[in-house]
């Protein structure tokens, strides 16, 4: 079945076709929201309430998008809440960096792209970026969403969402350029 | 310090990147590419940093996470009231909270009960006061308009107008018939009330019946 079978079930009673749903949607909404709030347990909330969101407003997808972007639009309105709550901020201590380069490169200065100990750092660097830039980066990265799915869910031009993710990865690299010297 | 242009560039060089520019965009880009190491320096990070980033995965918190997480996501959902359908009007909700639509449809609404109070507006106040018919007042010109309303002023004088009126006034005014006397004010150029049809007559008397 598909998206709009399971939802047509789901309004007409069925809520094993939403059950269905989100069998097939936690595990990407999941992986969006902890890189959002690089927190586990905040993830697992976050990520629930996005389900409930979506089953009480179900009625209300109109289809315009997918039903994938729509999912990410609700667990991102969720992400800023809990910022707005304070309880989304992620302090990455800087540390973290040093060590991390100094563990698996042997103390070299110079990073290197295929050092494992670098990506978790960047990414928790991710946390650092500005709201919209860090939505953009996530949603293009690692949902795989195109610019125009990304523009829909921010409510932006598609340019002006190339533009924040232009943005954040020269932001991104200059972060590694200073920790290179 | 960023040139103006390279800003322009932006979204062009991330289209680069993935290799999803057309040839026009592509050519264009390249040329500006020639000349701007600002924005080589953009593009390389533009394929390194994702390149980083693209392969890391989030750690699975395992099936029994999954399992729980739905269980506790369908246990939640039975205290819900089930979703319907939305209606016409609450899928045309979503279409009215949209950010590009909202400011010109407040403006295009604003302009409209602007135009409709200054319609209101516009309507002379003696008109209305005279108690004259749409039809009436439409087939007077100004001139007409300011001529029958010293009329009326005349032939319906206030208590202190006509202590102020000389002798001679009120006995012109009484000499003259009524019909002429509307006819000479309101059209100078128009035929006497002796030259006039009797239904033309009984047409200004209907409307110095209304006036009055």
């Amino acid at each position: 079945m598909d998206d709009a079978d399971l939802i047509r079930g789901t309004l007409a009673g069925r809520r094993e076709d939403f059950d269905a749903l989100v069998e097939r949607y936690q595990k990407p909404i999941y992986a969006f929201v902890y890189r959002f709030v690089h927190d586990y347990d905040q993830a697992a909330d976050l990520v629930q309430m996005t389900f409930l969101q979506a089953y009480t407003h179900l009625g209300q997808f109109a289809g315009r998008s997918s039903f994938t972007t729509w999912l990410h639009q609700i667990a991102l309105n969720q992400c800023r809440a809990a910022h707005r709550a304070g309880r989304a901020q992620q302090y990455v201590p800087l540390d973290d960096v040093s060590e991390a380069r100094l563990a698996a490169a042997g103390g070299s200065p110079a990073p290197d792209s295929t050092d494992p100990g670098w990506k978790p750092a960047l990414e928790r660097q991710i946390a650092r970026l500005p709201l919209r830039q860090r939505s953009v980066v996530t949603l293009r990265l690692f949902s795989d969403l195109p610019f125009k799915e990304i523009a829909r869910i921010e409510r932006i031009s598609e340019n002006s969402a190339k533009v924040n993710y232009h943005h954040a990865i020269t932001r991104l690299r200059q972060w590694l350029r200073e920790n290179e010297s | 310090m960023m040139r103006r242009s390279c800003r322009t560039f932006q979204p062009l060089l991330v289209d680069y990147a993935d290799d999803a520019l057309d040839a026009p965009g592509r050519q264009r880009l390249e040329d500006h590419l020639a000349e701007c190491p600002r924005c080589r320096t953009d593009l390389a990070a533009l394929r390194e940093v994702p390149s980083l980033l693209h392969r890391s995965n989030v750690p699975d918190p395992g099936d029994v996470f999954w399992l729980h997480q739905r269980r506790a996501i369908g246990r939640a959902i039975r205290n819900l009231p089930e979703p319907r359908a939305a209606g016409w009007l609450d899928r045309l909700r979503p279409t009215f909270a949209m950010p590009s639509l909202r400011y010109p449809i407040a403006v295009a609404v604003s302009l409209a009960v602007a135009l409709a109070v200054y319609r209101f507006a516009e309507r002379p106040p003696e008109m209305s006061q005279l108690g004259a018919s749409t039809e009436q007042v439409a087939q007077l010109d100004n001139q007409s308009l300011a001529a029958l309303h010293d009329l009326m002023q005349a032939v319906v004088p206030t208590d202190e107008s006509l202590s102020q009126g000389s002798a001679d006034d009120e006995t012109l005014l009484a000499a003259l018939p009524l019909n002429e006397l509307v006819g000479v004010a309101i059209l100078p150029e128009a035929p006497r009330a002796a030259d006039l049809e009797e239904s033309e007559l009984e047409g200004i008397d209907d409307l110095i019946g209304d006036l009055g």
